[in-house]
């Protein structure tokens, strides 16, 4: 986790979530984004930490999540999603084929495209033991 | 999670102050008129499937989901409305969709969902379609 950033580590359990995600909400509201960009902000959150409870740690070795922020300024937030558990990259993962019709399309899949959609960047890096996922949202001005 | 019966007009609708959705269903001739008002997050989309699923078990498979008053959805509750319409699809009905607008709609268009689903500006609009 980078240094300037505020952080907050809680269990990787779903109960974790909506206080992660409000952590990083207030932040965002401290930095001006308006309704639409933390709602925006709010789906990216969800996405991001319930893909890490899901995916990250066995059943039988529970570990932690941390998140950490950065007011980069007016409308613009950095955010790091860290966790210590097996080497994941959400983002090497196919895009989903958005052409296909209703009898067709997978159910899921769906969530880290639309991260992806909505973040100004994105990033994975795996350090030592830990996955890192790196993002920036930015308000359109 | 209660579930409550108006005698008055056939809506049902599910209400938990922890969970941030409210769901109301209403008959309107052929259809039923789901409205969702609130968050569908990974919590409350399963109280859409459960409420579909009831619908369409009782026969309901025409259904006009109103999302007007529907804030947010995620990717699981993106799933539900994927796994709501193949249900009522399976049956011989259809999902249609009406009051798309702010974070929904926008979400609906960047995964493209919107050209899966019939969309309506209203829930009448809707009806008509099916009726």
């Amino acid at each position: 986790m980078a240094n300037n950033f505020i952080q907050l580590k809680l269990p990787a359990k779903i109960e974790s979530l909506r206080e992660f995600t409000a952590f990083v909400h207030n932040a965002a509201q401290e930095a001006a984004f308006p309704e639409m960009d933390l709602g925006r902000l709010d789906l990216v959150m969800e996405e991001v930490v319930v893909n890490v409870i899901n995916y990250a740690y066995p059943d039988s070795q529970p570990g932690n999540i941390e998140v950490g922020y950065a007011i980069e300024g007016p409308g613009k937030l950095s955010v790091q999603v860290c966790d210590s558990g097996r080497a994941f990259d959400p983002l090497a993962k196919d895009p989903p084929d958005l052409r296909l019709g209703l009898a067709d399309r997978p159910i899921g899949g769906l969530g880290i495209f639309l991260v992806k959609q909505i973040a100004r960047s994105i990033s994975y890096n795996r350090d030592g033991d830990q996955n890192i996922l790196t993002f920036c949202l930015e308000v359109e001005p | 999670m209660v579930y409550n019966l108006s005698a008055n007009t056939g809506s049902l609708s599910t209400k938990d102050s922890k969970l941030n959705m409210t769901i109301e269903s209403t008959k309107a001739g052929k259809a039923v008129v789901v409205k969702l008002i609130g968050r569908m997050d990974a919590d409350t989309n399963k109280e859409f499937e459960a409420a579909v699923a009831q619908l369409v078990s009782e026969g309901s498979v025409y259904l006009v989901v109103d999302v007007t008053e529907l804030l947010y959805i995620n990717s699981a509750g993106l799933g539900s409305f994927l796994r709501n319409a193949k249900r009522a699809q399976e049956k011989g009905g259809a999902l249609l969709l009406c009051g798309l607008k702010g974070l929904v709609k926008e979400v609906f268009e960047m995964t493209r969902l919107i050209s899966v689903f019939p969309v309506f500006e209203s829930t009448d609009a809707a009806c008509q379609s099916i009726a």
